[in-house]
């Protein structure tokens, strides 16, 4: 128990995991859908910074020619972060232009519920 | 030789960014892909003599840093086969789908298409010689990108809701792939796979950090199965495969979702170790899923009335052999897998090939009933679809024959349920492909609409005889490829 407190930033990006996937599987609104996906990438961004960061040093650029190792956090899963957003911002793009294609076609954001089936019923 | 993986994957984004620059070339996009991906399956066919002579592996680092923090490829003789197998079916799907693609496609965009192709082969390639599991995970994001684009690029109602469907599954299990590859970087502190191995055999063997490594294991796993559908997460594939075009179908069914089922084996293997994985049960777990979709993929094919969501429903079935053959959990039973892999990699391009051409000579209708007299009006898709067909039940000379017959021969203690599910699947394949093949090569009677008997390009007949006597060959010869791919595997 006392580990899940001191260990809050990788509890709070688990349950974000956890609310993102949900939203992402449970959401019929594709903008909802979409938002779930940031929220569940955004986690693991989370999860990677906190796992990466030792308290009391200094982001990983050189600062001053010092190139101590133990004075810098460490930058790998900084690293991965950054990867990770920008697949994350260019998935989001897809995403976000099928959707708009998707409302040009049927005037809804729903994808399976009940308003896309009146929509499809209308256009018979 | 070192260099040959990496000039390919370069050679493949090179070509990808002057596809999309091309602008309105649709015919210099389409000769640029095809003669790149010539290039990248002649360059990994010169791998396959060189291994085969010298066994072993080669890693190849890039960039400037040592082992366990830089960035490496990987290869011997299974990657070099696998990438030589997966540029040869893409060349060829491509050529006897150019009809299709001219039809389905607006002639601006045909480029965007060709660069997405490009995209395709090249996340492929580096998923099949990646050393690094992050560097896999990016090139997961764009193999998915670029398989949802050439679904979409047909622009109907249908392809968008199957892009619509197949990119939020798809993009689910990234996030599960990602979550998953922290948790084993939390635990091991390594990326790169020999050093995450070690790190967790050594974890494994003092019972530390058992939970994380185990949710790792499964989180991939499950990711990875949406990815390549296996059998409850298949749910997209009929849409994604049945709608798309036709160049778009055989490739995303031949080799795309085969992709993913490497990266599992590298994952299983290399990454946990064999002996890990099934005492986590998972193997377990991954050869039940093959064993179900192998006979409920099946059955579901059976209620289809369109041919081309036939076909993709039966792909689920064949997605069920090779888990069923990787959960058996032994080397030679992964080669048969592997085996039955490229089989199905050949096979499965030719059917949506020919049918392709069928359903073009029955005025583009792709329903069953339909189909009435087709393989008479266009004899070569006809015999390229008995051929498949033939294959897909499993009857001898055929690959999916001996690859079937590999299955069940290494099935060991598993055996009994695994050929008892065999069996079933095969009679069950047998049940809706039969009738079909039947029905196309059934003179239509004279109220039935008909159409002239239609033409067929010369590159449309080379690849339909290609596709039939590689699957021939591997039905007659395939003992040979087994005992090679169980060389390949051994080393992996």
């Amino acid at each position: 128990m006392t580990n899940l407190f001191n260990n809050y930033y990788e509890v709070a990006a688990v349950i974000l995991f956890v609310i993102g996937l949900l939203i992402l599987l449970l959401q019929r609104n594709l903008i909802k859908k979409i938002i779930g996906l940031n929220i569940m990438d955004t986690s693991v961004f989370l999860f990677l910074a906190a796992k990466g960061y030792i308290a009391g040093r200094l982001s990983p650029i050189i600062r001053n020619g010092q190139t101590d190792a133990s004075l810098y956090i460490n930058p790998l899963p900084s690293g991965l972060v950054l990867t990770g957003i920008v697949v994350a911002v260019s998935t989001t793009a897809f995403a976000l232009a099928l959707a708009l294609r998707w409302y040009q076609q049927y005037h809804t954001l729903d994808v399976d519920g009940v308003v896309l089936k009146n929509v499809l019923k209308g256009e018979k | 030789m070192n260099n040959i993986p990496f000039i390919t994957i370069i050679l493949s984004m090179a070509g990808s960014i002057v596809a999309l620059l091309l602008g309105k070339k649709a015919k210099t996009a389409y000769m640029l892909t095809q003669a790149i991906l010539v290039v990248v399956a002649v360059l990994s066919l010169l791998l396959i003599p060189y291994f085969l002579q010298n066994g072993g592996t080669i890693t190849y680092v890039l960039g400037h840093f040592p082992s366990p923090w830089g960035n490496e490829l990987r290869f011997g003789l299974m990657e070099s086969i696998l990438a030589f197998v997966f540029s040869l079916v893409i060349v060829l799907a491509l050529i006897s789908g150019k009809s299709g693609i001219r039809d389905d496609i607006q002639e601006s965009k045909q480029n965007c298409y060709y660069s997405m192709l490009l995209l395709l082969e090249l996340s492929l390639l580096a998923l099949i010689y990646t050393n690094d599991i992050f560097t896999a995970y990016v090139f997961i994001e764009i193999n998915t990108i670029a398989a949802c684009g050439i679904v979409m690029v047909k622009e109907s109602g249908e392809t968008l809701k199957a892009t619509i469907k197949y990119l939020f599954m798809s993009l689910m299990a990234s996030g599960l792939f990602l979550i998953s590859i922290a948790l084993l970087y939390a635990s091991t502190g390594h990326l790169l796979i020999p050093a995450l191995a070690e790190s967790v055999s050594a974890h494994v063997a003092s019972g530390e950090f058992y939970w994380p490594l185990l949710a790792a294991a499964a989180m991939m796993t499950v990711s990875l199965g949406v990815k390549s559908a296996m059998f409850p997460f298949h749910t997209w594939l009929p849409d994604a495969h049945g709608t798309a075009t036709t160049a778009s179908s055989s490739i995303l069914s031949g080799v795309v979702v085969k992709g993913y089922i490497i990266l599992l084996i590298k994952i299983f293997y290399r990454v946990y170790g064999i002996e890990t994985i099934r005492s986590m049960g998972i193997l377990n777990v991954v050869f039940v899923l093959g064993i179900a979709g192998m006979i409920l993929g099946s059955v579901m094919a059976i209620r289809e009335r369109n041919v081309k969501r036939m076909i993709a429903y039966s792909s689920v079935a064949q997605i069920g052999y090779i888990y069923a053959g990787i959960g058996i959990g032994t080397w030679a039973a992964l080669s048969a897998a592997l085996f039955h892999m490229i089989v199905h990699a050949f096979t499965k391009p030719l059917l949506f090939s020919s049918a392709g051409g069928l359903i073009e000579a029955s005025g583009h209708s792709k329903q069953i009933a339909d189909l009435r007299g087709a393989g008479l009006r266009n004899r070569l898709a006809g015999i390229g679809f008995a051929i498949g067909t033939l294959s897909m039940i499993g009857v001898p000379l055929f690959g999916g024959f001996t690859s079937k017959v590999f299955l069940a021969y290494y099935s060991q203690e598993k055996g009994f349920i695994f050929i008892v599910a065999l069996a079933l699947s095969s009679c069950l394949n047998a049940i809706y492909y039969l009738p079909v093949l039947l029905r196309i090569f059934t003179k239509a009677p004279d109220e039935v609409k008909t159409v002239e008997s239609t033409e067929v390009s010369a590159g449309y007949a080379a690849t339909i005889w290609c596709f039939s006597i590689i699957n021939i060959a591997l039905g007659v010869a395939g003992f040979l490829l087994v005992t090679v791919l169980a060389k390949g595997v051994q080393i992996l």
